[in-house]
């Protein structure tokens, strides 16, 4: 049985009449990647900044290696690494000085080579922080994170804003981690990244947890079903010919449909009649199998980008 | 004590341009343009304040000094007087005022002035011979060029009493000699040594109300205190790094300036008295105060430019930094008599030989320390209530 390395216990914490973490209770276990998905506003980073020790709860209990504790005590900060959403640093400080400031906040620390290594900015050590790239900064928050090799990383969205080749780079990091034994807690509103690298999601919205699971365990709760999407003008007497097909409602994104289906093979072919029929055509076919995009909606009746 | 923290700190702040110019090359400039400007002064245009202790009575030569002052006072077809005369009662009067700047000259014309005047008189008419001439005494403060500049020309225009008493009374005296005497002040002057003092407290101002509290705000807008205390880092290592920092600024504009005005204007401070170093340190902690005051209650750095600026002008410009400040509209008295830059100013002049202070030398230090602890105290207040925003 895995090893609760952290256990987060009916937590609340509310911003005036706003319900930031409303009640939410989670366990992350040793060597995992937990990640928390949820919109903007989800309280994804707000959690996080609770169990870093960055603000107080107003409720709840937090249990990390072990030890119950209200706040995140300096001891506990030894053994964790934080890379926050905002990758700001002191200005004017080169790459290996910044991590060499963060090394000296730490009893123990990896050398700041071993660690601009591992992060891949050998190039770039001696060059300012803020002259970096997107992408390299959030390498060198992650470099920050990992100065004094710790058991837990926290990941506060490490890939937003990115391009793709930035953002599968920190995807390796990530992964590498798990190689080394890390445990990692990931937020992120990209369902991708989190059904690439997570063991567990755990779904939030408006500070309340919707479900937790493997991304597969989450996929597997929809039921064995396809999505045929594609795009064409319809009427209201359309959608609801559509929605009478499979006793599931079509989905509508402007001129997108997307049609949830058990048959795949039935339901694609009499679309092609009824578009035949109604003189229609179809553009944009596609059918793809669910994800957690899916799970998100299915659960909220949103997706993730609302 | 994180000594990394420290360089690291001092690193980011000596890398910014801004803080090269604003704190070491600036200061530099302002001195050089202060100087040019107020050394190189032209009588053109200038009035002069004179206070006069008139106790010769009502006798020939006491008549023809007031008559002299009274035609060097009057406005002339719209042009302004070269001086204005303040009579004075005693000789403390008057020497108050010219030690509070309130009169750039203080004019006594002594008790024998009349009977010397009339013997010189006599004499010079009847006799033949001559007698001991009459003094008129003018005290002036040297350390101010204006003082200088107006008992010479004073001086000048005494000499008119012996053309007067030519043209009334036929006879040519032996000239009423005319005694400077200088009051509270070192024999050596230049305007350097004034702006000096008042440019290396420009310079103090400018790091706390501009650095200190810009580095906090900045670190509060971008999140970088989140990220530092998401460490096991003490805070006291942060705000000793900081402090430290600031201090080291201080050090290294107050000796960039010093070099450059001892070789380029010769100033003669002794810059080295062990009370001026008291009054220089209680300087950088003043600025330091305000700096966390401003860095604790404004959000970002753009409001703790704005609410610092607001602050930092009035404050210098009615500090005494580049000019006294006595003897204005009661207006503006009122901020100065509780500014502390006035009293710091007052104090280092003072402490250096420079200029004696007007005020109490008590003053001196409590009323900077009494708005170092009030804004010290707020600016705790405010850190602790905002913390978590931070």
């Amino acid at each position: 049985m895995s090893e609760a390395i952290l256990e987060v216990k009916n937590l609340k914490k509310y911003f005036q009449t706003v319900k930031a973490v409303d009640d939410i209770s989670f366990n992350v276990n040793r060597g995992e990647v937990y990640t928390m998905l949820g919109p903007n506003g989800a309280g994804k980073t707000t959690t996080l900044e609770i169990i870093e020790g960055i603000r107080k709860a107003d409720e709840g209990e937090i249990s990390f290696f072990g030890k119950r504790m209200k706040y995140v005590d300096r001891k506990t900060k030894e053994k964790i690494g934080v890379s926050l959403q905002t990758t700001a640093f002191i200005p004017h400080l080169k790459v290996k000085e910044t991590i060499a400031l963060f090394a000296s906040f730490f009893q123990k620390s990896l050398p700041v080579d071993e660690v601009i290594g591992f992060v891949s900015l050998e190039e770039k050590k001696n060059a300012y922080a803020e002259k970096l790239s997107g992408g390299q900064r959030q390498r060198l928050a992650i470099a920050c994170a990992l100065i004094n090799d710790p058991e837990f990383v926290f990941l506060d969205e490490p890939t937003t804003g990115l391009d793709p080749q930035a953002r599968r780079n920190i995807w390796d990091i990530i992964e590498s981690l798990k190689l080394r034994g890390k445990t990692v807690f990931l937020t992120t509103h990209y369902m991708e990244e989190a059904q690439k690298l997570s063991d567990r999601v755990c779904i939030l919205d408006h500070g309340k947890i919707v479900a937790i699971d493997t991304p597969e365990g989450h996929i597997m709760k929809l039921g064995e079903r396809n999505f045929i999407e594609f795009s064409c003008p319809m009427s209201p007497e359309d959608i609801a010919e559509l929605n009478s097909w499979n006793g599931e409602p079509i989905k509508m994104e402007e001129e997108k449909v997307i049609l949830p289906t058990k048959d795949l093979y039935g339901n694609l072919d009499r679309l092609m009649k009824w578009a035949n029929q109604k003189s229609i055509i179809l553009n944009d076919i596609n059918i793809r199998r669910p994800n957690l995009e899916d799970v998100f909606l299915d659960k909220t009746g949103r997706r993730l980008r609302d | 004590m994180n000594l990394v923290f420290l360089k690291s700190i001092f690193l980011s702040s000596i890398r910014e341009s801004e803080v090269m110019f604003w704190f070491f090359l600036f200061p530099v400039l302002l001195l050089t343009i202060l100087c040019v400007i107020f050394t190189n002064m032209g009588t053109e245009g200038i009035h002069f304040t004179a206070a006069v202790l008139d106790q010769g009575g009502n006798g020939v030569g006491s008549t023809i000094v007031r008559q002299i002052f009274d035609e060097i006072s009057a406005e002339k077809e719209g042009h302004t007087s070269l001086f204005s005369i303040l009579p004075v009662k005693t000789r403390e009067e008057g020497e108050r005022f010219l030690k509070e700047q309130r009169v750039h000259i203080f004019i006594e014309i002594p008790e024998d002035f009349d009977p010397k005047f009339s013997q010189i008189l006599f004499f010079s008419r009847f006799v033949g011979t001559k007698a001991q001439a009459p003094s008129i005494f003018i005290h002036q403060v040297k350390v101010r060029d204006a003082s200088s500049l107006a008992t010479e020309i004073m001086k000048q225009i005494l000499t008119m009493i012996n053309g007067e008493a030519a043209k009334r009374m036929g006879v040519t005296l032996p000239s009423v000699t005319v005694e400077a005497k200088t009051v509270g002040a070192v024999q050596t002057f230049s305007m350097a040594d004034f702006m000096f003092v008042g440019v290396v407290l420009m310079s103090f101002l400018s790091a706390g109300f501009f650095g200190l509290a810009s580095d906090i705000t900045t670190y509060k807008s971008e999140h970088i205190y989140k990220r530092i205390f998401a460490t096991p880092a003490r805070t006291r290592d942060f705000f000793f790094g900081e402090l430290i920092t600031i201090l080291c600024m201080c050090a290294i504009s107050f000796t960039l300036l010093y070099l450059y005005a001892s070789v380029v204007f010769h100033i003669s401070l002794d810059i080295f008295k062990p009370g001026a170093l008291i009054y220089v340190l209680l300087a950088c902690v003043t600025s330091i105060a305000f700096g966390l005051f401003l860095g604790s209650v404004c959000k970002t750095p753009n409001r703790a430019a704005a609410f610092g600026n607001f602050l930092f002008f009035p404050m210098q410009f009615l500090g005494g930094l580049y000019f006294p400040v006595f003897n204005l509209s009661p207006w503006v008295d009122w901020f100065i008599k509780i500014n502390p830059v006035t009293y710091l100013a007052a104090g280092i002049r003072q402490e250096m030989g420079l200029l004696s202070s007007p005020f109490k030398p008590y003053l001196h230090y409590t009323v900077p320390l009494v708005w170092v602890s009030v804004l010290i105290g707020l600016a705790f207040l405010f850190f602790r209530r905002r913390g978590e925003e931070a």
